[in-house]
């Protein structure tokens, strides 16, 4: 599946970093995605086995990410099945106290910083 | 995520503003800069939005208080009682604004005590200095800095425990001795100049208020750094001290204060009837005055009154001295005056423009009148004139006035009877 490729992209293996200007690229299709074909691209991302918001909260630091975050987050519309909706929901409470959690000393400056940004 | 409600009531569960505290108030040699400077951020951003939310609140209230006094006894008792139920609606549902303020304030009372030791003007650190002098010192930082404002915002909260906790610290001392310390930093003096305005203005705890004058000794620290008003550089020359504009502004502040307090107390002596409460009242309010007398009895109280008289009233002076020919306070002033009757200004210009219109089509034989035309066409004359101002008139107004006995037209003229002398 081609969301499968575009999303193998953020699930990396333990502390290997994403490469910015990459990643300012992923943001860009994710973004135009979320805005044409949020249909198709939501209940995939929500789907109850998938790990697209953790991976995404793992790479916050990347700026690019964050803002696809914030918009994964914030710009979603509520017309979904309720199955979807729970879901969203859930990983939305997840996401929130996972970025408060990235406001500690433990993570780098920019965890903290896109963090912030995201709150 | 602040304005999405289910993401805000998230944040403002316990457990996430317990530990957002806990990352803004780590001790100063602790933690990372950044994790605490993003999370006071965070935290003064929630603070803020629960006074926003507290405003509204009461502003509500007020609106609900003013209809419920048009309306019948009846009504009053229903809407109360609906109130009642609202309000206990509101203390069992974990969302709502005053069980998370409640949450908000019972964990920022207790860290009070860190905040006064971050607060301290003497930590350890890497030193700094700065371009035109060679003394070394620790930078203030932002963590200092946003714990400032933190502290402007626990005050704007509004809160008894709050208050009482503030109350029982040496927090304000320790901020009066970090402006005394960073003389230079407009940003700390922006923080300290709102915390003094949120005492000063807008607290209505008086025991609170006289417990910070007090505590910072506002009128002789004042005062005293008044009397450092410049700073010599190492090539002797010498500048205004960076601490100044703030040093005058609360001054001013407090002179203020003491005015409006005076006002306040004088109609309660002299109303008779009402002498009995607004007296009490009058002594409980005069906290900025019962300050100052106090203050002017100690070793050094002659400072404040030889400052006020002095240096304060010389920088008041200079600041309302008009900079290149024009007062921008005045300007703003006529502006806002010229906003408010628009629609009186349109018609003024109207009738303008067609006077001057009719003046052009009729010819220009008036070099002689010309002087006379200006003067009526000012703008203080247009308002006795222009009264009942109609477009549709104009045609005929034209047409009376465009000839004079000599046959030239006189539009826009006022004819007036002229007394002549007879020559004996």
């Amino acid at each position: 599946m081609l969301l499968d490729r575009l999303f193998k992209f953020i699930r990396t293996e333990g502390d290997e970093q994403l490469n910015p200007v990459l990643s300012g690229y992923f943001c860009k299709l994710v973004s135009l995605l979320i805005s044409r074909k949020q249909k198709s691209l939501v209940p995939y991302i929500f789907a109850p086995g998938s790990d697209v918001i953790e991976q995404m909260l793992k790479h916050v630091y990347q700026k690019s990410i964050s803002e696809v975050l914030n918009k994964l987050l914030t710009q979603i519309d509520s017309d979904f099945e309720p199955e979807i909706m729970a879901e969203i929901k859930a990983k939305q409470q997840l996401a929130v106290a996972k970025l408060i959690d990235q406001l500690g000393p433990d993570v780098s400056d920019e965890h903290n910083l896109n963090g912030c940004t995201i709150i | 995520m602040f304005e999405i409600k289910e993401f805000y009531n998230i944040i403002c569960k316990r457990d996430s503003l317990t530990k957002i505290v806990d990352f803004s108030t780590a001790a100063f040699d602790k933690s990372t800069k950044t994790s605490k400077s993003c999370s006071l951020i965070v935290l003064n951003q929630i603070i803020s939005n629960h006074i926003e939310r507290q405003k509204k609140k009461d502003q509500k209230n007020e609106d609900k208080a003013e209809t419920n006094n048009d309306d019948d006894d009846d009504i009053i008792v229903q809407h109360n009682s609906e109130d009642e139920d609202k309000d206990d609606n509101e203390a069992s549902n974990p969302n709502s604004a005053t069980v998370q303020t409640n949450i908000l304030v019972d964990i920022l009372k207790d860290k009070v005590e860190v905040v006064q030791e971050i607060l301290r003007g003497d930590h350890a650190g890497e030193k700094t200095r700065l371009s035109v002098s060679d003394i070394e010192f620790v930078p203030l930082g932002l963590q200092r800095l946003h714990t400032v404002e933190l502290v402007s915002k626990m005050v704007q909260l509004r809160k008894e425990p709050l208050y009482a906790a503030l109350s029982a610290t040496k927090i304000f001392a320790n901020i009066m001795e970090l402006v005394k310390v960073y003389k230079w930093n407009n940003f700390l003096q922006l923080k300290v100049n709102n915390l003094f305005e949120q005492v000063c203005n807008n607290c209505d705890n008086e025991t609170f208020k006289r417990e910070v004058l007090e505590q910072t000794q506002i009128a002789l620290a004042l005062a005293e750094m008044g009397k450092e008003s410049n700073y010599i550089m190492e090539s002797e020359r010498k500048i205004r001290n960076g601490h100044m504009a703030l040093v005058v502004s609360i001054s001013n502040m407090l002179v203020k204060k003491t005015e409006a307090e005076a006002s306040e107390s004088r109609p309660a002596t002299a109303d008779t009837e009402a002498t009995a409460t607004s007296a009490t009242d009058g002594t409980s309010e005069k906290v900025v005055t019962d300050f100052l007398a106090n203050q002017a009895k100690q070793e050094n109280g002659a400072d404040w009154k030889a400052w006020v008289d002095g240096e304060l009233k010389k920088s008041n002076d200079n600041n309302k001295r008009p900079l290149g020919g024009s007062v921008s306070s005045r300007l703003s002033e006529e502006d806002d005056k010229e906003d408010t009757n628009y629609d009186v200004q349109m018609e003024k210009i109207m009738a303008r423009f067609t006077n001057f219109n009719q003046i052009l089509s009729s010819g220009g034989n008036q070099d002689e009148d010309e002087d006379d035309d200006d003067d009526e066409n000012t703008q203080d004359s247009g308002d006795k004139t222009d009264e009942g101002f109609d477009e549709d008139d104009d045609d005929k107004k034209a047409e009376d006035s465009t000839t004079s006995s000599f046959g030239q037209s006189d539009a826009g003229i006022k004819l007036q009877k002229v007394n002549l002398i007879v020559p004996e």
